[in-house]
């Protein structure tokens, strides 16, 4: 599990990171692709690995042994899911309202305000999976 | 409109999971859950999965509500502190002593702190997004706050504050020029009921056809609901989460008719959790697979309702589908038409106000509705919209089967307005092609 969340966290640090020059210039597909990934699950997805959802560890406490605890980690991985996309699309739809009244619509400021946010979370995400297994030690 | 093309399929993709983690709380075990979701597909036939703000506001209702009634489960206040909360535990308990328990067990305070504060955001993005979906969390969140589903007193309110300060500020001038419009109706459950019912019992023969299928199908649904919260009842296995979330969307019926399009929406609000109340009446509790004799039932009625839907979500196609003609039409219309022409369609059914939403002033001589004994459509209406300052006019071939399925002219009258009003003075043809022609009508002022 811990690999397969390092590795979320890698694809989506990457794309964070891809969006925001593509977010000025670039072939459009690539554009609409890597934007169009964040904007649907960068921030959410940053979000839930920092709140480990659909891990063992946030599953149910009713879970005992490995299997247990493979089966609790799946049935919170739809929620997982649908928190990542959900927020993503709800924090996308926050801020491009929030440029429309203020009068300041810039796609590439609201880009690069995902892609920050999505950043932040995963950094904090990656100090929190360490400190909590140190408490855990 | 690549990405409008493939909108529904998308749609519906990024609803399972959502769809799912909700069933996960609503059901006792993962089979029934999934079968929830099967049923929720095969029945949601109201057609707001297309690329709009309903299917996304849908789509944050249905996540916020999975995250709630798995985070923040439980009652708000002590049970025993009064009579009015001993009595609502004790029914609740009564009613339905199970809370389902798959999921996520009580998230530290600091996770349920950023957990409260993204729903709050799901919350303020839906009511940004779309008008309805913010008033329907608002009955959801507040009977599972009364049912001990939700101990977050604050969510319904700040629902209902969200949803009306929008409304009231910062939709200000919808809100001053439409007040008879909003709560003209307020109270009046029959005529949003009874009333929109039949008035959309109506038109020809195959489109009365297809109402009838899809009230059919909405109550052979409702019924298997009612069933499956009564067995599960007996069964004292989990039903009531489900049952208060199916019936929550209802008690907007006396807000306003919607357009008279409420009652689709409420159905489709209600349905994730009415999914899942009604395969309780086939599958078991327990753990396994549910034999092959419920197996059997399941594959029949899942059988009869695809074969349904089939008709009750495509049954309109015919007016509902704008072939690439008439969208090419609407392009030639956009590249000749000045600026702050007026734009007329002979039935309100043209694929355009896609773009340049605002740089028009768009008409419409007839409403996409059935209208009982209509009369044919004469010149006189386009000329007189037309009679200052010009306009142009467009009839396409979705607006004929529109006219037709819903009998809003009598049979073939467009073709024949085509043929009387086009050959009149001051009218001249722009363009024709297979999905449809434009007009272009003379005024007697600046002759634009």
């Amino acid at each position: 599990m811990a690999i397969d969340r390092n590795h979320i966290a890698w694809v989506v640090a990457a794309l964070a990171v891809a969006a925001v020059p593509l977010s000025f210039f670039g072939p459009d597909g690539l554009r609409v692709v890597v934007i169009g990934l964040l904007m649907l699950a960068g921030p959410g997805t940053a979000l839930v690995l920092y709140l480990r959802l659909g891990s063992a560890g946030a599953a149910d406490g009713e879970a005992d042994g490995a299997g247990a605890h493979r089966s609790a980690a799946q049935s919170t991985l739809p929620l997982a899911i649908s928190i990542a996309v959900a927020s993503s699309l709800a924090l996308a739809t926050i801020v491009s309202t929030a440029m429309v009244f203020a009068r300041m619509w810039a796609p590439p400021v609201a880009v690069l305000v995902l892609s920050l946010i999505t950043l932040l979370l995963l950094v904090l995400g990656a100090r929190r999976v360490p400190a909590s297994a140190a408490g855990a030690s | 409109m690549v990405i409008a093309t493939w909108a529904p399929l998308g749609i519906n993709l990024l609803l399972l999971a959502p769809l799912l983690a909700l069933a996960r709380r609503l059901t006792s075990q993962p089979r029934q859950a999934w079968a929830g979701v099967w049923l929720f597909y095969l029945t949601s036939w109201v057609g707001q999965d297309y690329l709009a703000p309903q299917a996304y506001a849908f789509l944050l209702l249905v996540t916020l509500v999975a995250c709630l009634l798995s985070a923040f489960s439980g009652w708000a206040w002590p049970t025993g502190s009064n009579r009015f909360t001993r009595f609502l535990a004790r029914s609740v308990t009564r009613l339905d002593p199970t809370v389902p328990h798959q999921g996520m067990s009580s998230p530290p305070p600091a996770d349920a702190a950023i957990l409260l504060v993204t729903s709050v955001g799901l919350l303020l993005a839906m009511t940004a997004s779309h008008q309805l979906t913010p008033f329907a969390a608002i009955p959801i969140l507040a009977v599972f706050l009364l049912s001990g589903r939700l101990r977050m007193p604050s969510l319904p309110i700040l629902a209902a504050v969200l949803a009306f300060g929008w409304l009231v500020f910062v939709a200000r001038d919808f809100f001053d020029g439409h007040l008879t419009q909003l709560f003209g109706s307020f109270g009046d459950v029959e005529a949003h009921t009874l009333g929109a019912v039949s008035q959309r019992v109506a038109g020809s023969d195959p489109h009365v056809l297809v109402v009838y299928i899809r009230l059919a199908e909405v109550a052979v649904v409702w019924l298997l609901a009612a069933m499956g919260a009564f067995l599960a009842h007996r069964r004292r296995s989990a039903w009531l989460t489900a049952a208060l979330g199916a019936l929550a969307p209802l008690l907007l019926i006396p807000g306003q008719a919607y357009g008279g399009e409420l009652l689709l929406r409420l159905y489709l609000f209600s349905l994730p959790f009415a999914a899942c109340l009604a395969v309780l009446t086939l599958m078991p509790d327990r753990r396994g697979g549910p034999g092959w004799r419920r197996a059997l039932a399941l594959l029949a009625m899942g059988s009869v309702l695809a074969t349904a839907t089939v008709v009750t979500r495509y049954g309109n196609d015919s007016m509902e589908k704008f072939t690439p003609d008439e969208v090419a039409l609407v392009n030639q219309l956009y590249a000749t038409a000045p600026q702050g022409s007026i734009l007329i369609e002979a039935v309100r059914n043209t694929p355009w106000q896609f773009q340049k939403y605002a740089d028009y002033d768009y008409r419409a001589l007839l409403a996409a509705q059935p209208k009982p004994g209509a009369g044919p459509l004469t010149c006189d209406q386009s000329n007189s919209i037309a009679r200052q300052f010009g306009a142009y006019l467009i009839i396409t071939t979705s607006q004929k089967q529109a006219a037709d399925l819903l009998e809003t002219t009598p049979s073939g009258d467009l073709d024949r307005f085509i043929a009387t009003c086009g050959s009149s003075p001051g009218w001249s043809k722009l363009f024709e092609n297979a999905g449809g022609v434009v007009f272009h009508i003379q005024g007697a002022g600046n002759g634009n």
